[in-house]
């Protein structure tokens, strides 16, 4: 594994997605390069920021019922979905 | 998705359709089982809701786009591969949605003009970059409220790289899954990510945070 390639596997290392070989292969390089592990601390940082800048919006049991009554009339034929 | 990978999500999910499971509800909705349909709806309505909004930016379409998804979902169950993830399957219809969304939105049209073609990273990739500065909202970078800034830019990447970050960030599906939604390899996500996370760190300047 060398630096070039890190970036191609950084991603599936941070969300837990390696294969095993990629695993201990990334495991190795940023133990052994700075730069690496670096690089690879700013991206959790950010995804970590981006994470938490938007909660889930809440659809309220009136927007729920409205959409499913529209669909339930759609799907009955009473009217369009929309 | 690797081996490893794939087992522990394979562990998730029921070989035999339990009562209640998304394998299960996929069958009575073929059957054209209304309360079967109900239990679809509450189960994923929330986050095909909330995908759609961070995809859409006219807020007035929300619930005409979620409601079409889940007229084509209950459509379409007949035609649903078992062999699929059905969550990955309601996604890839709100997806499409979207898309045709996006191509009937004239505001959408201007909004993406300065869209990058190859967004995989082509040979434009710097040309891109500089006229996605010279488009970011007035002092955008100078916000206080950092939350704020970072919606705003997201909102500006190119649309299959904002469809990765959303699926990955907030909708926490593995890099497999938003392959199979997207209809695109494994690797043309990976790097759909990576280039949307580099450029938000060019944008903001974190590269030394």
């Amino acid at each position: 594994m060398d630096c070039k390639k890190i970036q191609d596997v950084i991603f599936n290392f941070v969300y837990g997605e390696s294969s095993e070989a990629e695993l201990l292969a990334t495991r190795d390089h940023l133990e052994k390069c700075g730069d690496c592990a670096r690089e690879k601390q700013v991206i959790e940082k950010l995804l970590d920021k981006i994470k938490n800048c938007e909660a889930q919006e809440t659809v309220t049991e009136d927007c729920r019922d409205r959409m499913l009554s529209k669909i339930k009339n759609s799907l009955a034929g009473e009217e369009p979905a929309s | 998705m690797d081996s490893t990978a794939q087992n522990k999500r394979n562990l998730d999910v029921a070989t035999v359709p339990r009562p209640g499971s998304d394998e299960e509800l996929v069958v009575r909705l073929a059957a054209g089982d209304a309360g079967a349909f109900d239990q679809v709806f509450d189960r994923y309505h929330k986050q095909i809701y909330n995908f759609i909004r961070k995809q859409v930016s006219e807020r007035e379409n929300i619930e005409d786009l979620v409601q079409e998804v889940f007229l084509r979902v209950f459509k379409s169950a007949k035609n649903f591969d078992p062999e699929k993830k059905f969550s990955s399957w309601v996604y890839k219809i709100a997806l499409n949605e979207v898309k045709r969304h996006w191509k009937k939105s004239a505001a959408k049209q201007t909004y993406s003009l300065n869209t990058p073609v190859g967004d995989e990273g082509s040979d434009s990739e710097r040309q891109d970059f500089i006229e996605d500065l010279r488009e970011l909202p007035e002092n955008v970078l100078e916000r206080e409220n950092f939350s704020e800034t970072l919606k705003v830019l997201i909102d500006r990447l190119p649309d299959k790289q904002r469809t990765v970050v959303i699926l990955k960030i907030y909708h926490e599906l593995t890099f497999e899954e938003i392959s199979e939604i997207c209809e695109c390899p494994l690797s043309t996500v990976l790097s759909r990510m990576r280039y949307a996370v580099n450029k938000l760190r060019r944008w903001l300047g974190v590269d030394e945070d």
